[in-house]
């Protein structure tokens, strides 16, 4: 059995909004409601919901960029929810981050070898030589020219600055890798390159990912597990094969049927979700999703539906999944 | 028997920049039947979208279409888009043709009601009076499934989500029932459950309106969901075109079938996914043999030296690719 390598429990965050600029009325903006998650050592958990689910603002409340407003984060059995900067520097050497748009999220001004090898300055590993050695094997490893180190950002392609982005991420050697829409900015030709490339790492390395991403199936392809998310909350989670078979949850049902799959023999027609995900700070009582779910019945405004087991490691939280 | 409303033929359009001419668009030809939806597909740069622009005379200087007709077929006549006066074009664009794009919010006016937008097209076009206009308009934002309809009419866009913008532009693309709908990338900003709901509205719209439409995508998915025919560009020129149940079937171009294979689908369970081996070609990379010969993993020598042609392989499939082209030979 593998270890537990992360787990959020009942993690909130939430952000103060105003309904209107100047002087409308203040809310709370719960954008990571209660969510409990957990990531196995050298596994793949995905992340899927449409935009302002949350799952981004998740991310980085993981990796306490964002401070939580609740709950706590448990990383390699330490609790690093309250963690000052000093305590969390070792463990952030341990969960590193690819980010959607790989050229915004390389250093313009810094060469590849500076970009790859800076998180090895910052944490003081190593000799200049030991870290340039290391550098090049990275670039290598990634599919990139070791030559290529004394070029810049803005010379590369968007899928070769991806793998800049992702050598940097894996030069302290984490243990967690948190890939917030990693190929959602990539052409197609390049996407399934990089998502190889990922699972050839995580063999390699023996890496955990939290695979974030609003495409179910590129999801799918990388994840053992898959958690769904609506408004902050997760509506359910489960093995990946269970999620796309058979989804439970009336949501995830309307999230796969509307894949537009690439056979023109099978198109999505109209039994689709209904209506658009309400507005910030107009959350529904009850169930978030009942505003469009077609089973809604009087109880999803008055009961929010917990988190339960439907099936083998497979959970819901709708009263009639 | 199917009816030619739109026959591009040899449409060329380049910028001029200071680091060299890019030929974004090199010699594209494609007919849109009346009634029939032709989705064109390919990667960021492949002109896909200034094959758009310049029919609908949207290119600007540094760009500029240097070649090519583009007749529009309509009410008996056929006219050359691209040799048109302004006058005569002010006609046509706005009323007999339309265009959406990726990104409402660039499109709509923001200090403008969309009820105004809407009822503008129909005012200058149809010569509506104001009360029929905003009769008119009310009709299409609940007719594109605007809640609400009448009184949203005197909202601004940024009131409006992102599905819902675009909801509006299609209202407004459609107000004159348009011969042809131009759509570059409409869905791609949207959340899937909003795609799929965008994707049906266009399809009921043709279906009730009998308007052909021109799909602009890089997403394979949205082409399997709505094209009739699918033309495949790469670097600047269509490497294949055909029916789609064939480019999803039997697609020809390595190009193509490496692009159909490569994608991840829900219920296949791979290890790894096929790919297609470098990196899409720059603008300003020109070669004299075929684009995609550096990735290709059926190159023979003449596809460096040489650029094949699209050739009709089957009815109606037509395929750029020496190798391919051969085999099909070879199969007579």
């Amino acid at each position: 059995m593998t270890e537990t390598l992360l787990q959020t429990i009942e993690l909130t965050k939430s952000f103060p909004v105003r309904r209107a600029p100047f002087g409308g009325k203040r809310v709370k903006h719960v954008a990571v409601d209660r969510v409990s998650l957990s990531v196995r050592e050298g596994e793949t958990l995905g992340l899927v919901g449409e935009s302002g689910c949350g799952k981004s603002t998740l991310a980085l409340t993981v990796m306490r960029l964002y401070e939580p407003t609740g709950g706590s984060i448990v990383f390699a059995g330490q609790d690093i929810t309250r963690l000052d900067e000093r305590a969390l520097k070792p463990v952030r050497r341990q969960m590193q981050m690819v980010f959607q748009d790989p050229f915004a999220s390389l250093d313009p001004r810094l060469t590849v070898e500076e970009i790859v090898g800076e998180p090895l300055v910052i944490h003081k590993t190593g000799t200049r030589k030991e870290r340039a050695a290391a550098v090049e094997r990275l670039l290598e490893r990634v599919g990139l020219d070791a030559g290529d180190v004394h070029r810049y950002p803005a010379e590369f392609s968007g899928g070769q600055q991806q793998r800049i982005g992702i050598a940097r991420s894996l030069a302290l050697r984490p243990r967690l890798l948190i890939c917030d829409e990693p190929v959602s900015a990539l052409d197609v030709s390049v996407q399934a390159q990089i998502l190889n490339l990922l699972r050839d790492l995580q063999d390699e390395f023996r890496l955990a990912y939290l695979f974030i991403s609003h495409n179910i199936a590129v999801t799918a392809f990388m994840s053992r597990r898959i958690g769904v998310m609506y408004l902050g909350r997760v509506v359910e989670v489960g093995a990946s094969k269970q999620i796309v078979s058979a989804p439970r949850h009336p949501y995830t049902q309307a999230l796969v049927a509307a894949v537009p799959e690439p056979d023109p023999s099978r198109r999505v027609d109209e039994s689709g979700v209904r209506g658009d995900v309400p507005d910030i700070g107009l959350r529904p009582s009850g169930c978030a999703f009942r505003t469009r779910c077609p089973l809604a019945e009087s109880r999803c405004e008055t009961e929010e539906p917990q988190l339960r087991r439907v099936g083998e490691g497979h959970e819901a939280a709708c009263h009639f999944a | 028997m199917t009816k030619p409303l739109l026959e591009v033929a040899d449409l060329k359009t380049q910028f001029n920049l200071e680091q060299g001419v890019i030929r974004a668009v090199n010699g594209v030809s494609f007919t849109v039947d009346e009634g029939s939806v032709l989705g064109i597909v390919g990667e960021s740069g492949c002109g896909k979208s200034v094959t758009a622009l310049s029919i609908m005379r949207l290119v600007e200087p540094p760009g500029r279409v240097t070649s090519g007709k583009a007749l529009f077929h309509d009410g008996g006549s056929a006219r050359d888009l691209l040799a048109l006066p302004p006058s005569a074009l002010e006609d046509i664009l706005g009323n007999r043709i339309s265009m959406i794009f990726q990104d409402p919010m660039t499109s709509l006016n923001p200090v403008l009601t969309v009820g105004y937008q809407i009822m503008e097209p129909l005012r200058v076009h149809r010569r509506l009076s104001r009360r029929e206009a905003r009769d008119e308009a009310a009709r299409l934002l609940r007719r594109v499934g605007i809640p609400g309809a009448r009184e949203r009419l005197d909202d601004y866009p940024h009131q409006f989500s992102g599905g819902m913008r675009q909801r509006v532009m299609i209202a407004m693309a459609v107000a004159c029932k348009p011969k042809l709908l131009i759509a570059d990338e409409p869905t791609t900003a949207l959340d899937v459950t909003i795609q799929a709901q965008i994707l049906n509205l266009l399809r009921e719209l043709k279906r009730e309106l009998g308007t052909s439409v021109v799909i602009i995508t890089h997403d394979l998915g949205v082409i399997a969901q709505i094209a009739d025919r699918v033309a495949v560009m790469y670097a600047g020129r269509m490497v294949e075109e055909a029916p789609v149940g064939e480019i999803f079937g039997t697609p020809r171009h390595p190009y193509t079938r490496a692009l159909v294979a490569s994608i991840p689908r829900l219920n296949e369970w791979h290890e790894r996914l096929p790919t297609i081996e470098g990196t899409p070609p720059r603008p300003r990379d020109e070669r004299v043999g075929c684009a995609f010969e550096p990735r290709c993993p059926y190159r023979i020598p003449r596809c460096a030296d040489e650029r094949p042609s699209l050739v009709e392989l089957s009815a109606g499939h037509a395929c750029a690719c020496w190798v391919a082209g051969e085999d099909a030979q070879g199969a007579r």
